[in-house]
């Protein structure tokens, strides 16, 4: 529950590499002129020459052994930078998708995801929120028709895993496939959606796409044995993400508590403000413990983090959410001008939220699996 | 396999063959085995445990031997606790002594001081209290007016001190007394040992809201004591309360674990008397969703403090973390006393023992009781005054 030397190493050249390439303002620029792929190419490039699009595969896939603690201290820089790159729906979820298969797409397209020259995005949700056991898209004698509604990244993805239901008789998440299906592919409709928060997400239709069997990823009718396990990792290093914004946006309000004067005094010493960053920091470190927890269990090898994952991202999502509304408070007028950065982070927050599970599915699943 | 190991497995067998079956139940308050000249014990089978983990110095696992400890690494410690646990084995000894006193004496004392009253607080031979709080000295805790006058050959202790937890049982008190009005309020605080048996101490009991009357209000009228009994040198009594009330707080955030007398499920409650439909849920749906905050809340504490502990094992402790656990662990107590009343329903309202199941009385007595968390050991203001100057750089 501690990063050890390499893990820290790890965290400080990814900062430093940020701070320098990729400060805030590169995503107010992408927000204000975007790039047809919806991330800077050249970021994701030297991103890349750094490792990380190999961080969570084993070693025989080109990872470098930092595990999941080594990711997640990424993650946390990238979300205190909110740097704007595919390795979170190309990587944590994509790369480790094709990882956990196990079949033939290992060794034909993994290569391409850990050189940066192929792009994954999930589609999964489909109607307002994530709810996998509703898959609709159905996949039926080799035509694939269906509509994702929230993928993450989907502007710049060469390919798409698409969830989608194959076998016709079944509910929830039985009977689930994992499909590659290329972007260029006859019927592939894809609606780019600038979010509030300067990245992107796509709508994209599925309109009597053929497939062929090649394009199943792992067995048929039962891609939710591994794609629930490879969605509970994700959650924790999104959560790692969110901590890092919501650590970030403690410490930027600080400083300006350590600065901004009213009636002759820094406004830091008031006690009723104080008092609620000395809350809002104990928030941060129960979540922190969480997420440490969880991405510390994968480390040891644990196989089931279901309920780690859903304790994390609920307690992520009331943190981040407390901490950007608080910092937009505390910084008072400034706070909500555009000026400022403190509203990228809280549109960011929101967004995070939605993303593998809002507070209200994760709550639910955590009760169910702890039998009440 | 690695020495660890070899002590889990060594440990283990010997808490199976040592710890009797009556002692692996949750402890009721009248069973717990409270230090003490005059220590009574309620069954014979509480003897035994208590005499056996003496023995190992296992009451203080890892103090020095030396001083009738245990001796252990804090990974050894951590191993026996985690074992005792699996057991659900009783802890073999309470006192104030072992919890705040022996820590700070180990840290503060002089050697005569740790020959003279460590080896005790490990044997149980001495129930201690603490007197820090005066009637008018409680969150401003420096401007206590309690004085300990020179006489040449002793000191002459004049004052009172109040929320004396349990004094009237107790055999000896270290408290905070001032040695020097003339510097500012935090310098002239010296910390000295009192015999109770001393001419001129009395205590009077204090009802609590609970119905209970854990805490005394203690009066020194012209106590005579020897003058080898300041810890820590004169006027430098400050130092050695912080860092006492480093433990009492560590002390207070895990307190259900080890002063709680029993450590209610609240699924379990949940299921007795809300019941469950047919597909396994709670029957109130917001009694349910408040069960997931009160377990998320308790269950993320455990993971900070085990964070706390591989911070400390790799040596690269995050100074603001500590300074969380009472804070948030009081709070998380005082959240699940109020959903374990309210899932009660109406058996929570009754005052009369007898008209109670004991459990439901426990309850309805630890919802009261545990209103002192918030409040003893600084309150959670002071210390969430603490976490804003010291973990966070704000400005006094």
């Amino acid at each position: 529950m501690v990063l050890n030397e390499e893990q820290r190493l790890l965290q400080s050249s990814i900062r430093d590499f940020l701070n320098q390439r990729a400060p805030v303002s590169a995503l107010r620029e992408l927000r204000d002129n975007p790039t047809p792929q919806g991330f800077d190419t050249s970021l994701w490039r030297e991103l890349v020459d750094l490792g990380v699009s190999s961080i969570v595969l084993s070693e025989a896939h080109g990872g470098f052994g930092f595990g999941w603690m080594g990711l997640g201290a990424v993650m946390e820089e990238i979300g205190r930078h909110l740097a704007v790159t595919p390795i979170f729906s190309s990587v944590v979820i994509g790369a480790a998708l094709i990882e956990a298969a196990d079949d033939h797409h290992s060794t034909e397209i993994l290569p391409e995801i850990v050189a940066g020259t192929r792009t994954l995005a999930f589609a999964c949700d489909e109607g307002l929120r994530f709810n996998p056991g509703a898959t609709a898209t159905l996949l039926n004698q080799g035509v694939l028709q269906g509509e994702k509604s929230f993928v993450l990244n989907g502007s710049g993805a060469t390919d798409f895993l698409v969830l989608a239901r194959t076998a016709t008789d079944t509910k929830g998440t039985d009977g689930l496939s994992l499909i590659l299906i290329p972007r260029d592919a006859t019927g592939v409709t894809v609606d780019t959606i600038h979010s509030v928060d300067g990245h992107n997400f796509a709508r994209v239709k599925f309109d009597q796409v053929a497939v062929d069997h090649r394009q199943f990823v792992g067995a048929p009718d039962h891609a939710w044995d591994f794609v629930s396990g490879v969605l509970d990792r994700a959650t924790l290093a999104l959560a790692a993400e969110m901590l890092g914004g919501a650590r970030e946006l403690l410490e930027r309000t600080l400083a300006y508590l350590n600065d901004r004067e009213q009636f002759d005094v820094k406004i830091g010493s008031f006690q009723a403000l104080q008092h609620r960053c000395a809350q809002l920091f104990c928030q941060l470190e129960l979540a922190q413990s969480v997420v440490y927890k969880g991405l510390s269990a994968i480390d040891q090898g644990q196989q089931d983090v279901a309920k780690l994952a859903s304790h994390a991202k609920v307690l992520a999502i009331d943190c981040y959410q407390k901490m950007s509304n608080e910092a937009v408070q505390m910084h008072g007028g400034m706070g909500i001008t555009d000026e400022v950065d403190i509203g990228l982070f809280l549109k960011r927050s929101r967004v995070c939220n939605q993303i593998l599970g809002d507070s209200s599915f994760h709550r639910e699943r955590f009760a169910t699996l702890c039998g009440y | 396999m690695s020495p660890i190991d070899e002590f889990r497995q060594q440990t283990r067998a010997w808490l199976e063959e040592n710890c009797p079956a009556s002692q692996r139940r949750p402890v009721v308050k009248e069973e717990q085995i409270w230090a003490g000249r005059d220590r009574v014990f309620a069954t014979p089978d509480a003897k035994l445990w208590f005499e056996r983990m003496r023995d190992k110095g296992w009451t203080a696992p890892s103090w020095p031997t030396e001083y009738g400890g245990g001796g252990l690494s804090r990974d050894e410690e951590k191993v026996l606790e985690q074992e005792m646990a699996r057991l659900h084995c009783r802890p073999p000894l309470y006192d104030l002594g072992l919890w705040m006193l022996g820590p700070a004496l180990l840290v503060h004392g002089n050697e005569a001081q740790k020959q003279e009253h460590i080896s005790k607080i490990v044997r149980g031979d001495i129930r201690w209290a603490q007197g820090y709080s005066e009637p008018a000295a409680g969150s401003d805790l420096a401007s206590l007016k309690t004085r300990a006058e020179d006489m040449g050959d002793h000191f002459l202790v004049n004052g009172t001190k109040i929320w004396t937890t349990q004094a009237d049982k107790a055999d000896w008190i270290f408290a905070l007394v001032r040695t020097d009005a003339s510097g500012t309020k935090h310098e002239g605080i010296s910390f000295i040992l009192i015999d109770m048996r001393t001419a001129g101490v009395s205590t009077t009991p204090i009802e609590l809201i609970s119905g209970e009357s854990e805490f005394c209000q203690t009066f020194f009228d012209d106590v005579k004591v020897p003058k080898e009994n300041i810890v820590g040198g004169l006027n430098n009594g400050w130092a050695v309360a912080k860092e006492l009330l480093k433990h009492e707080r560590k002390l207070m955030a895990t307190m259900e674990s080890i002063v709680q007398r029993e450590d209610e499920s609240l699924v379990e409650l949940a299921t007795q008397y809300i019941g469950m439909d047919e597909s396994g849920k709670l029957n109130d749906s917001s009694i349910r969703s408040r069960i997931t905050d009160q377990l998320m809340t308790a269950e993320a504490l455990e993971y900070l403090n085990e964070r706390l502990f591989f911070q400390h094992r790799s040596k690269q402790v995050d100074p603001g973390l500590p300074l969380t656990v009472k804070y948030l662990g009081t709070n998380a107590m005082q959240q699940k006393d109020e959903l374990l009343l309210q899932i009660l329903g109406n058996h929570g309202l009754s005052w009369q023992e007898q008209s109670h199941t004991p459990r439901e009385h426990n309850i309805v007595q630890n919802w009261a009781y545990n209103k002192a968390h918030t409040i003893a050991g600084g309150t959670s203001e002071i210390q969430l005054n603490i976490i804003a100057k010291r973990a966070l750089g704000l400005p006094a």
